[in-house]
């Protein structure tokens, strides 16, 4: 792991879990796999401490445990899984576009919470959109479950490795930990529940105990005594299948981008149709004849046959190479070159970066670098049609920003420099783990940044909180407006001012680090597809 | 270094430095001394942040998210300071959670028994706490909870009438 992604890490948990979290989390994302003891010792922490910390990060699938010999558990760090943190807005958005609210808030309480059986994530949801309905209506569970049942159906939920139901013929010492299994084909079994009832609004007298902390509510919520169905039998959201839906999402829109709507819609289905039958990691997807793809069009899409076949034509001549045709039974079989659409996609971000950071010329000598994939310095300067000085200027700064690199091509075995070529190339890989890198530290900063500007503010947002809240509890009581108005003049307008701009700056900074992340995933999902294929 | 002797190009590299462009008797750049600055300057202007309904409502869901986690029973937060002087608003703070209490349940069926604390005080034991029990606990503390409010409420009558009688 390399320190920017440790850094990143730290704040991630810190910002979500509190600074013990991020202690315990950050030693084992470094350390690799350690002992509880050991945990404890390392980082000067008390035991309970750890184990406290060791409780939520195992909950949030951020760590697991394995039993080592002699009876020792080890626990081991997921730095990547942690890093997914910065990507959950974009899963609750993703479900919240599928499955709508309902799939949204089921996606966000198994985000909240990690792990959750059905029937609490049912509840929980069931309530949750009881609240914003108008009076007197609320949320049938049997509606949420349907959502749910439908979330698992596609994958974007799955079940958590669960312990396997053993006979109890042999009752030997009770193992140091349960060792949990998980099956492929079980992995997205619905319980049969027959989950009656529905939503709950929160009584107004349960907000009168303001005094009490907020961990005390879910407890008041399991008020009943009624075992549960599904007891033992837990939820997490697969983060993978929504990785899938965002790589679809991004070959989609590139098409677009390049050719037109109906070409897109086009792959789209070729993609749609592949979800079950690729796996995520595939190069390529299984080939599709064009009259399967004409009869799975859908429904609204009034093209002939003929021209689908004119569009898989151009699709598969097009030099990006995101469709290519695998034989001519059926009416032409055709695939969807995943791995090289996904290595145009992060050649394209590779350009994007290097035009608006150096100019569009520099960019132009990078396409041009990459296009005939070993230049000589004579040889971009004639080519980019660039003079000379500018064009090493441009060289070397790409070059010291390690887009481009230097290859040695020895004429002579004794390698001597005078009879050595020496050629400019683009290394896509290297150029875009250099680049991926530098989308962590980015975020980190950012975070920073944001942590900074809310710290300085920090009086002037618990005032404006404070003031909130009695203006809250006035107009609640049924105060005049005119006593309103008083309590808000109590924040000065310079004081509305500050508070405006920095709303404004940590929106921005949130923002940022949202794109950033876009950035990130289609660089790991490259990095990754291409070490897959080594 | 090999580029280290920037003084006119006496030195020889490793490598002819025509063939990347470095004319004859051309003079290199001085060697960088130092890491580069903070903020280096930027030469272009970065693109404007992408906007619309999407980016706005994933903000939303990014900044209340943040907000929720803080909430709940997985932010640990650090235990309290250790109180120099005692302090009048002791009074009136609710005791926090117990130092070593955790305060959610997990399912120990799932977790190595070596990660369950065991908590001293007896008002607030925690092993494994079925669903009744918490409750009436719950209501325990409240209690407890209202019944100071109540004497602390007593003590004011007294002190305020004792003031209005002087």
């Amino acid at each position: 792991m390399t320190q920017a992604e440790i850094k990143l890490c730290s704040l991630l948990l810190q910002e979500h879990f509190g600074e013990i979290v991020e202690k315990i989390g950050v030693h084992l994302i470094r350390t690799g796999s350690q002992p509880l003891r050991a945990i404890a010792h390392d980082t000067g922490t008390s035991l309970d401490q750890v184990k406290k910390a060791l409780c939520v990060l195992i909950q949030h699938n951020l760590v697991i445990y394995q039993v080592h010999k002699r009876g020792v558990v080890e626990y081991e760090a997921q730095c990547s899984r942690v890093l997914r943190m910065l990507r959950y807005p974009r899963y609750i958005y993703t479900a919240k576009t599928l499955y709508s609210d309902t799939g949204e808030l089921i996606v966000e309480e198994l985000l909240l919470n990690g792990k959750m059986t059905m029937s609490a994530v049912v509840k929980k949801v069931a309530d949750r959109l009881t609240e914003t309905m108008e009076d007197g209506k609320t949320m049938d569970y049997a509606e949420v479950s349907n959502t749910f049942v439908r979330l698992a159906d596609t994958h974007f939920v799955q079940r958590c490795p669960w312990v396997p139901a053993t006979e109890n013929s042999d009752p030997g010492p009770p193992p140091p930990a349960p060792i949990l299994v998980i099956s492929e084909k079980d992995m997205y079994l619905v319980p049969k529940l027959s989950l009656i009832g529905k939503g709950k609004r929160r009584r107004s007298s349960d907000e009168d105990a303001a005094g009490e902390p907020k961990a005390k509510r879910p407890k008041h919520s399991t008020d009943n005594k009624e075992p549960i169905p599904d007891d033992g039998i837990y939820w997490q959201a697969n983060l993978d299948r929504f990785h899938q839906h965002f790589r679809d999402q991004a070959i989609v829109s590139a098409v677009a981008n390049r050719m037109d709507q109906t070409s897109s819609e086009i792959v789209r289905t070729m993609l749609r149709m592949s979800e079950i039958t690729t796996p995520s990691t595939a190069p390529f997807t299984q080939p599709l004849s064009s009259n399967e793809i004409f009869r799975s069009l859908p429904v609204g899409y009034n093209i002939s046959k003929q021209v689908l076949d004119q569009y898989l034509t151009l699709l598969a001549d097009d030099p990006l190479e995101f469709v290519g045709k695998s034989g001519d039974s059926g009416g032409g079989m055709y695939v969807i070159n995943l791995h090289k659409a996904l290595g145009s996609l992060a050649t394209a971000t590779l350009e994007s970066v290097v035009q608006e950071r150096f100019g569009s010329r520099c960019a132009r000598i990078f396409r041009l670098v990459l296009q005939k994939k070993h230049l000589e310095q004579k040889q971009v300067e004639d080519f980019a049609m660039i003079p000379a000085k500018e064009a090493k200027d441009m060289l070397y700064k790409m070059l010291s920003g390690n887009f481009i690199s230097l290859q040695e091509i020895p004429k002579t075995p004794d390698h001597a420099p005078s009879r050595t070529f020496y050629l400019y190339t683009v290394n896509i890989l290297s150029a875009a783990r250099m680049l991926l890198h530098r989308c962590y530290k980015s975020i980190a900063n950012l975070i920073e940044r944001r942590q900074f500007e809310t710290k300085e503010n920090k009086r002037l947002l618990e005032k404006s909180q404070r003031v909130e809240a009695i203006i809250a509890s006035m107009q609640a009581t049924g105060a005049e407006e005119a006593q309103l108005q008083e309590i808000e003049e109590m924040i000065t307008a310079p004081e509305r001012q500050q508070l405006e701009t920095l709303k404004r700056n940590v929106n921005k900074l949130d923002a940022s680090e949202i794109q950033v992340d876009e950035t990130i995933f289609l660089l790991e999902s490259y990095i990754e597809s291409t070490m897959k294929r080594q | 270094g090999r580029g280290g002797r920037g003084r006119g190009r006496g030195g020889h590299m490793t490598f002819s430095v025509e063939a990347v462009g470095i004319g004859r008797g051309e003079a290199l750049p001085p060697p960088t001394l130092q890491p580069s600055p903070l903020f280096p300057p930027l030469e272009y202007k970065p693109v404007p942040l992408q906007a619309g309904e999407e980016i706005e409502y994933m903000l939303a869901l990014k900044q209340e998210f943040r907000g929720a986690m803080k909430s709940l029973p997985y932010f640990i937060k650090p235990s309290a300071p250790k109180k120099d002087i005692e302090r009048y608003s002791d009074k009136y703070q609710m005791p926090g959670p117990a130092e070593n209490a955790i305060e959610w349940s997990p399912d120990w069926r799932q977790l190595p028994p070596e990660l369950k604390i065991r908590v001293q005080k007896t008002r607030k034991e925690r092993r494994t706490v079925p669903a009744p029990k918490r409750q009436a606990k719950v209501s325990a503390d409240k209690e407890e909870a209202i019944k100071k409010l109540e004497t602390l409420e007593k003590k004011e009558e007294e002190v305020t009438s004792e003031e209005e009688e002087e």
